[in-house]
């Protein structure tokens, strides 16, 4: 395959790196309410 | 009125820096606490004179604790 | 015996410190200076600029053979190497020296080569981390994550400028604000710039009370600043939940993102350690005796990279600059992330914390305090700042992570080079 040029790299990189660590923060989150739903009861 | 001066955060009451009948403006430093390493001045929420020191120096406090009474 | 000594070749080489001195070891020597200066007169980050700046004297004076920069210029005469060039089985190329390994080749090899140093280094800052803060509001978690914006910025801008895409990698992470994610990530992808990339991002993280409260200002309204936060809502979370949540984190980020392991692993095993309190003696080890002697290894064996002909170029002017909007882009990031934040929740917060969304722990934290309390003495932000500097740690470590999963498939699909 030829090589990607620089600028489809860095936007790749920005929407999919940046979208994927909000998500996986996101999942953290829900996972950490969780967690503190248990300590309630 | 009397107003209670609570601590503002979990930390370490490391000085008052009023006396009782003190006259204390709002935003004068009446207490230092110690939390996550750094020192924190408590600033007075109103006007007015202090009426009783509630918490000593190098205990612990947080949220709940009252660090002194105005008047 | 006269015309020995008087040989140009005997006195060339008795005084070789002296002939071998050239211009550019000389300005690295002053640089070296600098940085001591700043460490031990100035107070800046003085446990990693004193070994970088030694490292970096010690690499500069000629022919002492400390350390080979370029690595690839140089083949060791290790034991395999040397019998597989004997029986011309690895051919050296063009240019390529074989020389003896001075001792802080083998620190480099020991611990830099193989990104070892900063992920021990990361077994101590997780030891060092509080999440209380962030458990007991789970949803600033979000900021860590906008404040890391800035490494995407800087990734656009080094590109446009005709940085190439390895390159822009390791200087854009100096944006997660995390030294040794930016350490990790740059021996990764592109070792060579390892000098330039950590003097910036440590130079840069000791500067956040400088850099940081200007940007904060400018994006913030009087009003916004003044905003005070209640401490009622943070109602404290109980001690299971701090000692499952490094488990939990562990287990979500690294079925996302396997390759980040060595610094989410690292990172989270050290917060389990102090959370788990059974481990006292290990923790105490982590925080103090590991994280020093590494520190240690790390600054002089970085610094010593810093070698004239690849420091003394346009390209690292580019990276401090680059690295220096990186930082602020982070703390704007942060603070409009917070705003947004306040658009869609019913329980507003203070934007300022957003600042905090970055890994400079715990610097980043005070700065939102002072700055608050400048605007309104009644606005205590410390604990809410602390929550998101936490997350913003997460956040740099999960952002570098996805990078590396991102960039390493790329490379295996040949879409970028190796």
């Amino acid at each position: 395959m030829t090589e990607m040029a620089d600028m489809t790299f860095g936007w790749l990189l920005t929407i999919v790196a940046g979208g994927l660590t909000m998500i996986s923060l996101g999942i953290i989150i829900i996972a950490t309410k969780i967690l503190k739903s248990f300590q309630k009861s | 009125m009397s107003v209670a001066v609570n601590a503002p955060m979990a930390g370490k009451l490391l000085s008052v820096d009023v006396k009782v009948g003190d006259k204390v403006k709002k935003n004068d430093p009446v207490a230092t606490l110690e939390a996550m390493k750094m020192e924190i001045k408590v600033f007075a929420p109103s006007d007015g004179t202090v009426a009783s020191i509630n918490a000593e120096a190098d205990t612990n406090v947080d949220p709940t604790t009252v660090i002194v009474t105005l008047d | 015996m006269l015309d020995v000594i008087t040989n140009q070749n005997f006195l060339y080489n008795v005084f070789g410190g002296f002939t071998h001195l050239t211009w550019q070891a000389i300005v690295m020597i002053i640089i070296g200076g600098i940085l001591l200066y700043l460490g031990v007169a100035k107070d800046y980050e003085p446990l990693l600029l004193v070994p970088i700046g030694f490292g970096c004297i010690l690499a500069n004076l000629p022919l002492t053979e400390l350390i080979h920069v370029p690595r690839e210029l140089f083949v060791f005469h290790d034991g395999v190497r040397e019998i597989l060039s004997s029986t011309g089985l690895l051919p050296l190329q063009e240019g390529v020296r074989l020389v003896d390994q001075g001792i802080l080749d083998v620190l480099y090899d020991a611990g830099i080569g193989n990104e070892l140093f900063p992920c021990l280094l990361f077994i101590g800052i997780g030891a060092m981390t509080d999440f209380g803060p962030l458990l007991q509001n789970p949803r600033i978690l979000l900021l860590g994550g906008a404040g890391q914006f800035g490494i995407f910025l800087t990734l656009m801008l080094a590109l446009v400028l005709g940085y190439d895409k390895m390159e822009a990698i390791c200087i854009a992470i100096i944006g997660a604000c995390d030294g040794p994610t930016s350490i990790y990530i740059t021996s990764k992808f592109n070792p060579s710039l390892l000098g330039p990339i950590s003097v910036a991002a440590y130079s840069y993280m000791s500067l956040v009370p400088i850099i940081q409260p200007p940007i904060m200002r400018l994006c913030t309204t009087k009003k916004e600043r003044e905003m005070s936060m209640s401490y009622d809502v943070l109602k404290p979370v109980t001690q299971t939940t701090k000692t499952l949540f490094p488990v939990v984190v562990t287990i979500i980020t690294l079925l996302i993102a396997p390759v980040g392991a060595p610094l989410m692993g690292t990172l989270m095993l050290g917060n389990f350690l102090r959370e788990s309190k059974v481990t006292g003696k290990l923790v105490k080890s982590a925080e103090n005796e590991i994280a020093s002697i590494t520190t240690l290894f790390l600054g002089l064996t970085v610094g010593s990279t810093m070698n004239g002909d690849v420091f003394l170029t346009v390209k690292t002017l580019g990276i401090l600059a680059l690295g220096f909007i990186a930082i602020c882009g982070d703390t704007a990031f942060g603070v409009f992330g917070a705003k947004i934040m306040n658009i869609f929740s019913r329980v507003k917060i203070n934007p300022l914390i957003g600042a905090a969304g970055i890994s400079a722990f715990p610097m980043a934290a005070r700065v939102v305090h002072k700055v608050g309390c400048e605007a309104n003495p009644q606005t205590y932000l410390l604990m809410h700042a602390m929550g998101v500097n936490t997350g913003g740690q997460i956040g740099s470590v999960l952002a570098a992570s996805v990078m590396i999963a991102i960039i390493t498939t790329l490379q295996i699909m040949q879409l970028i080079p190796m």
